[in-house]
């Protein structure tokens, strides 16, 4: 077990580094000096060199990675290009929505992702399952900004039932909170129920086919208990995975919905960091996510575990 | 249509007529032709035949637990205490099963859920048939496994599936299965898949808890040495339907359809010498997506002769308590 | 209804932009204008184009590289572990993401577009293409083969690389809708493709605070991507349900 974990982290460093090197040389393949860039374009010679020396971009390449990696591993993220102030900073300011949007958007999407597949697995072929088929491939193949509109243009402009974009803090008040974030979840969640009811119900089929359903319907057990007791818990694994590896696709969804819903979160931030040219702000979210994904990951798989006792490290 | 017996009030199961059927794309399987038996109350009846013959679909029709997409069963009852299964509802029918009907499957690797402790799936048993609480239920899987011999009980309710050999996990099933006391005990080829002392073992066993029950079992088996050991009547199957069927001495005195000879001289016998080659039976089981005329076992059958494959034989009184499904049993007894 | 309209794609993908073509009846209703008074009927047609094109294009070099790089990991060990962990690396980023940041390197372009898109979808069509490979070189034809004292590129090229292809087409189908998704996301944000150029994505983008007064300058285009991501998944299904019969028989 602890010997897995190492392992396992070992792995997870070697990732990070990979993402490491890239986001750095991205950086430094960006075209025009980043001296320059801070400085402004009429900037002098003699200003721009002691930005420079004061960045250490004088140094050789490796040397500035380690100091890149050891400031970040302290914290600190550099500071934006645009607005002067810390990273890490501008990105805590921003996190709540975000936060928010996707905790929301996760909660929808898993707890009707994966009644919706048992149902489909539970009658295969039936209405649920023919349903579900429809569906996937609407949800599959219509973009979150199309969902989006049309949410915004059906319950906000027709029929005024919901506010039609922004986000209140969460400070203000639960209701307005809440208000607020139902059609950017419901839109964003769309296509992640979509997904994951398909690979539930793909888990699930091949669970019910298995020896124990069998005794445990000659127990006399209930539909419900042979759905819920016995077949989902062994066909969480593959579930619980593919939840894992979609959440960078949830990032990505949020940065859409965010732009759509006018939600000022980090989606929004990276958007306007591009217009901006703000490369330190764009490396950091590029690690951060990745990181938070790979952490994701790394307790997805030790969750297992608790799901299925023949899974031993 | 042969006249129904009146039902004594010892027997517990009254098939009639029991036709099942599995849909394919574009076939229909004709796995049960109609078939008719009694289980008496505390007795043992073997159900005997080659792979594919239908003594499982027998088994799972009964406790209607057929895939439900692919299979049906189309005709006769199923009488259990008078009352016919196939009337009953989902939820009588769950009642029954587990509690009055329950069942041992041949897979003891596969059929135990690999993520509940063993314990936690006997006292399930328990608790969907009685009031019992979750502590209560707990004793009573360990009591059980105690019944089954499974030594250290208290500390073996706690383990996985995966923790246990395949003899093991037999008895956890059998266990399970007798933990409601049920009437009627399906055995589902309960030995097939063990290695050959632990066979022994788990038959033993179930000889054993029949005796201090007095719970039916219907043995379904492939191996007449088990049948030979364990029941008092026994049915031979095949291609879906009983060809034959007696008690156990007469049916191995005296054999009177073809087919059942044939299994019999297929047993190694130690007496006769290793070097003999074991004879089989010539010939394929048909196939039962075609209609089927005249005798299914006559192509096979050294006794044939032209109304075999003409006319169907039905199952007719060759003795006392013994019946056959063969125009010549006659002939087929004295041979 | 859908599974028969996959056989129809399934056929030839050229047709797709005819089959939008032809649809006058319903076109005649989406004839309006934007807010610069441009045709959108006409531009929904232009952005067809170009996210046909980006879209396809993304789909082959992402194909194109994964299928190198998946045969080479497949067969070299060592660089299967480095390479491995760089794409690793690369599938723990978000896609938009890693091709906002790219785009965010040379600023709005075609061919940038394409490379940004293609190089976060490199990675899943690496994996599977590996995978492919590790269980073909097992096969005793390929162990005979080298046995046979074949050189490796023969080897790869006569005997690995066709069984990479069904799997590969397959993906190619799957990677190429979420292309067409990425490029209209992209435009949609202002990072794709360039303003001037008519692309559903930045059509969209361009309405949106028209949606109260003309919600078909969104609807028009957005309607369109849809269909077109369908048809391509469509297509994808369909193509698996070509290699593999058994899958279709377990749907």
């Amino acid at each position: 077990m602890t010997g897995y974990i190492v392992r396992r982290i070992v792995s997870t460093i070697a990732v990070m580094a990979m993402v490491g090197i890239f986001v750095f040389l991205l950086l430094r393949l960006a075209p025009g000096d980043p001296a320059v860039m801070i400085a402004g374009r009429s900037a002098t010679e003699e200003v721009i060199a002691g930005i420079r020396e004061q960045l250490g971009l004088n140094d050789p390449l490796p040397l500035q990675f380690m100091r890149w990696v050891r400031d970040m591993l302290g914290g600190d993220f550099g500071v934006s290009i645009f607005s002067g102030r810390p990273v890490l900073e501008l990105i805590s300011q921003r996190l709540e929505p975000t936060l928010s949007l996707s905790v929301l958007t996760m909660i929808l999407s898993v707890s009707v992702g994966v009644s919706f597949g048992i149902l489909a697995a539970w009658r295969t072929g039936g209405l649920i399952d023919r349903l579900l088929a429809a569906f996937s491939a609407f949800g599959y193949s219509v973009p979150v900004f199309v969902i989006g509109y049309f949410l915004i243009y059906v319950f906000a402009i027709r029929t005024h039932w919901l506010p039609v974009q922004g986000y209140k803090p969460i400070e203000i008040g639960l209701w307005p909170w809440f208000v607020h974030l139902i059609l950017p979840t419901v839109a964003l969640g769309l296509g992640y129920i979509a997904f994951i009811a398909r690979v539930t119900r793909a888990s699930m089929l091949e669970v019910l086919s298995e020896d124990y359903m069998r005794t445990a319907a000659a127990k006399g057990a209930s539909s419900y208990a042979m759905l819920v007791h016995h077949a989902l818990k062994n066909a969480g694994v593959p579930i619980l995975t593919v939840i894992g590896i979609s959440f960078a696709y949830l990032i990505g969804g949020v940065v859409l919905t965010e732009t759509v819903f006018n939600i000022p979160g980090i989606g929004r931030l990276v958007v306007d960091a591009i217009n901006n040219r703000d490369y330190p702000i764009i490396q950091s979210v590029l690690i951060l996510t990745s990181g938070l994904y790979v952490l994701i990951n790394l307790t997805v798989d030790l969750t297992y575990t608790l799901i299925d006792p023949r899974i031993r490290y | 249509m042969q006249m129904h017996k009146t039902v004594g009030n010892d027997v517990l199961l009254d098939v009639r007529g029991l036709e099942t059927r599995f849909y394919g794309e574009d076939s229909v399987t004709r796995a049960l032709g109609g078939i008719s038996f009694q289980v008496k109350k505390g007795e043992t009846l073997g159900v005997v035949g080659e792979s594919g013959c239908g003594k499982s679909v027998t088994a799972l029709s009964i406790l209607r637990l057929l895939p439900k997409l692919t299979a049906k069963t189309v005709g006769g009852e199923i009488r259990f205490h008078g009352r016919d299964l196939l009337d009953l509802s989902d939820r009588e029918m769950r009642q029954i099963r587990g509690d009055q009907i329950a069942m041992i499957f041949q897979e003891p690797m596969t059929s135990l859920n690999p993520v509940y402790t063993v314990g936690h799936q006997i006292a399930e048993a328990v608790q969907i048939h009685t009031k019992a609480s979750r502590s209560v239920a707990m004793e009573k899987a360990a009591e059980m496994l105690r019944l089954v011999r499974i030594a250290d009980p208290e500390r073996r309710v706690s383990n996985y599936p995966h923790e246990m050999s395949g003899g093991m996990r037999q008895r956890v099933v059998i266990a399970m299965a007798l933990a409601c006391s049920p009437e009627l005990l399906i055995a589902d080829e309960p030995t097939t898949a063990l290695d050959v002392t632990i066979q022994a073992q788990i038959l033993r066993l179930i000889v054993d808890l029949k005796e201090r029950t007095g719970t039916a079992v219907m043995f379904i088996t492939h191996d007449l040495g088990v049948v030979a050991e364990t029941c008092q009547r026994v049915i031979v199957m095949y291609a879906g339907r009983i060809v034959e069927q007696a008690n156990v001495i007469d049916l191995f005195a005296r054999p009177a359809h073809p087919y059942t000879q044939g299994l019999m001289r297929s047993v190694p016998d130690p007496r006769r010498g290793r070097q003999r080659r074991l004879p089989e039976i010539p010939g394929i089981v048909p196939n039962l997506r075609e209609p089927i005329v005249g005798c299914s076992f006559a192509p096979r059958c050294p006794f044939a002769i032209d109304m075999c494959r003409e006319k169907t034989p039905i199952l007719r009184d060759v003795g006392s308590s013994h019946a056959a499904a063969c125009w010549r049993a006659e002939e087929v007894m004295g041979a | 209804m859908l599974a028969l309209a996959a056989p129809i794609y399934a056929g030839d993908p050229a047709n797709m932009d005819p089959f939008k073509r032809l649809q006058p009846p319903s076109a005649e209703m989406w004839f309006g204008s934007d807010n610069l008074g441009r045709d959108v009927f006409a531009r929904t047609i232009f952005g067809a184009r170009i996210s046909l094109m980006v879209g396809l294009m993304s789909a082959a070099c992402a194909a194109l590289a994964g299928a190198l790089i998946g045969i080479i990991a497949g067969y070299s060990r060592s660089f299967d572990n480095v390479v491995m962990r760089v794409m690793d690396g690369l599938m723990s980023i978000p896609t938009i993401l890693l091709a906002i940041a790219l785009i965010s390197l040379t600023g709005p372009g075609i061919g940038i577009l394409v490379v940004a898109i293609a190089i976060p979808e490199t990675p899943a069509v690496a994996r599977l293409v590996r995978s492919v490979v590790l269980g073909v070189r097992e096969r005793p034809y390929v162990e005979a083969a080298i046995c046979g004292g074949a050189r490796l590129p023969k080897v790869l090229w006569r005997h690995i690389l066709p069984s990479t292809i069904p799997p590969l087409m397959v993906q190619g189908a799957t990677v190429c809708a979420s292309a067409i998704l990425t490029e209209a996301g992209l435009s949609f944000l202002g990072v794709g493709v360039p303003p001037e150029i008519p692309s559903w994505g930045n059509m969209i983008a361009s309405s949106r605070l028209y949606l109260a007064i003309a919600p078909l300058t969104i609807f028009a285009p957005g309607i369109c991507l849809a269909v077109t991501v369908l048809a391509v998944n469509l297509l994808g299904d369909g193509l698996r349900d070509l290699f593999d019969p058994r899958a279709k028989r377990r749907r």
